[in-house]
């Protein structure tokens, strides 16, 4: 399975965000997009899950076109992301946060007002939103409401909602940025392990320790343009692009 | 003792409204000032449907509820394509639009002069008197609205609610289809308040435009707003108070003069020390001080 963009093309303003923009991220793999501000990385994920318009271009979810999709739509062919900025239901506890992410039937409207066999489900799903929160560290902070977390614990939050959701593809936006070093360690951990589960990951990043460490490819975007894409240590080692790209 | 019933019913038929917007403005985030409007929808159809083909309250009220679900729809296309202000402008248009209707389509709801001598029938031969029995009718209905809200709000459906309140683009990304759930919502909450119009029109027996104008909506919000918009009881809390203050006001022995405009004064400074100070609304920052000290004790 791959996520193909093919010619993206987006302006804000006259300003071009994405131009021509040719890229594809290959399964089981984690892939990381580096680039300066500006690059158009965020543009990209945008428009790959649906949250952007595009000018032109088209983009594929394998072989489903999901250029004119909506991106609840393309969330439910198995994609989820995370934004730059933390997005959580932030008056909310972190295991109801996790547990608006699992599929369940009280999502009908009549299963909702009957109560009907939920039960079940609920305390099922529950279960499983303690498994996720295990997993990434959190599960003593489950009835914690979700402003009262740290930075790095509000990302974890978010991308253990994004877990939760069993989507095969995770797209994250600067997962480990402004988060301490030991989160840090334990995000790269965590991602190392959701890879080895089948699921296949693209981040954005700007932290090019952690991308040494965790991605298999890199992808480097500028001026909405891919100029190298390929191995990590290969893409890394490249003098030009440190330079230039990554400063 | 009949009075007491009557402010009993004003504040149920009342609090079943609030619960109605409620639940849209404080569940899933969409403010509609067009509750009174729905309302009046459901009043119309009750009334007009007991005086003109002598159906009783009882299939009068569920014609209402379908009437007032399905206007409604014209907000759920509007929360579709809107969000936050542009959506409450839109819903401000469309409280406009059909208080015009109800004072303009005169050949089916007489304008201005109203509908009056609406039958107090509520099933065959059963006939509605006395105000405790109506004032029954009015608690179960705000209780069966609670109840609707609280199932609607709480679990899987709620917290995808309270993703689109908070950010539309969690639910989103998270693959629930945000149309949907706005529509559903939308349809609910005008069904409720169908049905509070229903009642309000079979207890009053008479309805007119002046009573489903923008004012009475904005009341509406300020009764959820006071109570605790994001609480269930909240809705009703603050349509008790609401009715009850003004009535209270009567008998402080304050001429009649002075008691309206010191009303309308007490009203806009309370509203606004609320605002302030329990910004959550009277049970929403109850709630919100519990779970803080709850959380300090731990």
């Amino acid at each position: 399975m791959t996520i193909r963009a093919e010619n993206l093309e987006k302006h804000f303003n006259g300003v071009k965000a994405l131009r021509c923009t040719n890229v594809e991220f290959n399964e089981s793999k984690i892939t990381a997009i580096i680039g300066p501000n500006g690059a158009g990385k965020t543009t990209l994920v945008d428009a790959l899950t649906g949250f952007l318009d595009i000018d032109s271009g088209r983009c594929f979810i394998e072989q489903i076109d999901t250029t004119q999709m909506r991106p609840d739509q393309i969330a439910r062919l198995g994609v989820a992301r995370t934004f730059q900025e933390v997005r959580l239901v932030w008056g909310e506890s972190v295991i109801e946060n996790v547990m608006a992410a699992i599929p369940s039937r009280g999502e009908q409207f009549c299963y909702a007002l009957t109560n009907f066999g939920l039960k079940a489900e609920h305390d099922k799903n529950y279960t499983k939103a303690l498994e996720v929160l295990q997993f990434v560290g959190l599960r003593d902070l489950a009835d914690t409401i979700a402003t009262d977390l740290s930075y790095g614990q509000q990302k974890l939050l978010e991308f253990a909602r994004c877990l939760a959701t069993e989507a095969r593809w995770l797209i994250l936006d600067e997962p480990v940025s402004g988060i301490s070093p030991v989160l840090v360690e334990s995000m790269i951990k965590i991602l190392r392990s959701v890879v080895k589960e089948g699921r296949s990951i693209v981040f954005i990043e700007h932290d090019i320790k952690a991308v040494k460490e965790v991605a298999d490819v890199v992808v480097v975007l500028d001026e909405g343009r891919v100029v190298v894409a390929g191995a990590t240590a290969e893409v890394l080692a490249r003098d030009d692009v440190m330079e230039a790209y990554v400063g | 003792m009949e009075y007491l019933f009557h402010i009993v019913i004003i504040a149920g038929i009342y609090a079943s409204l609030a619960v109605s917007l409620s639940l849209s403005a404080g569940q899933a985030g969409l403010l509609s000032l067009a509750p009174a409007a729905i309302f009046g929808v459901g009043a119309y159809t009750t009334a007009l449907l007991a005086s003109n083909v002598d159906i009783p309250l009882a299939g009068g009220l569920p014609c209402a509820m379908a009437i007032a679900a399905v206007a409604s729809i014209p907000l759920a296309v509007a929360a579709s394509r809107l969000r936050g202000d542009h959506f409450i402008m839109a819903t401000l248009g469309y409280q406009v639009f059909l208080a015009s209707v109800f004072e303009n389509w005169v050949d089916v709801t007489k304008g201005p002069l109203g509908l009056a001598s609406i039958p107090r029938r509520i099933f065959d031969s059963w006939y509605i008197s006395s105000n405790s029995e109506f004032a029954c009718l009015a608690l179960v209905l705000s209780v069966l609205s609670v109840f609707v809200a609280m199932r609607l709000s709480n679990g899987a459906f709620g917290r995808v609610l309270h993703c689109i309140r908070d950010d539309e683009s969690i639910a989103l990304a998270l693959g629930k289809d945000i149309r949907r759930f706005k529509f559903q919502i939308l349809m609910v909450s005008g069904a409720i308040a169908g049905a509070a119009g229903s009642l309000y029109a079979t207890y009053t027996t008479f309805v007119d435009p002046s009573a489903f104008t923008i004012n009475e909506s904005i009341v509406v919000a300020t009764m959820a707003i006071v109570g605790g918009i994001r609480t269930l009881w909240g809705p009703v809390l603050g349509a008790a108070a609401l009715v009850l203050i003004p009535e209270l006001l009567r008998f402080s022995g304050i001429p009649h003069t002075v008691a309206a405009p010191l009303h309308q004064a007490i009203f806009g400074v309370a509203l606004i020390w609320i605002v302030m100070n329990l910004p959550q609304g009277l049970l929403g920052s109850a709630k919100g001080k519990a779970l803080s000290q709850n959380r300090k004790t731990k």
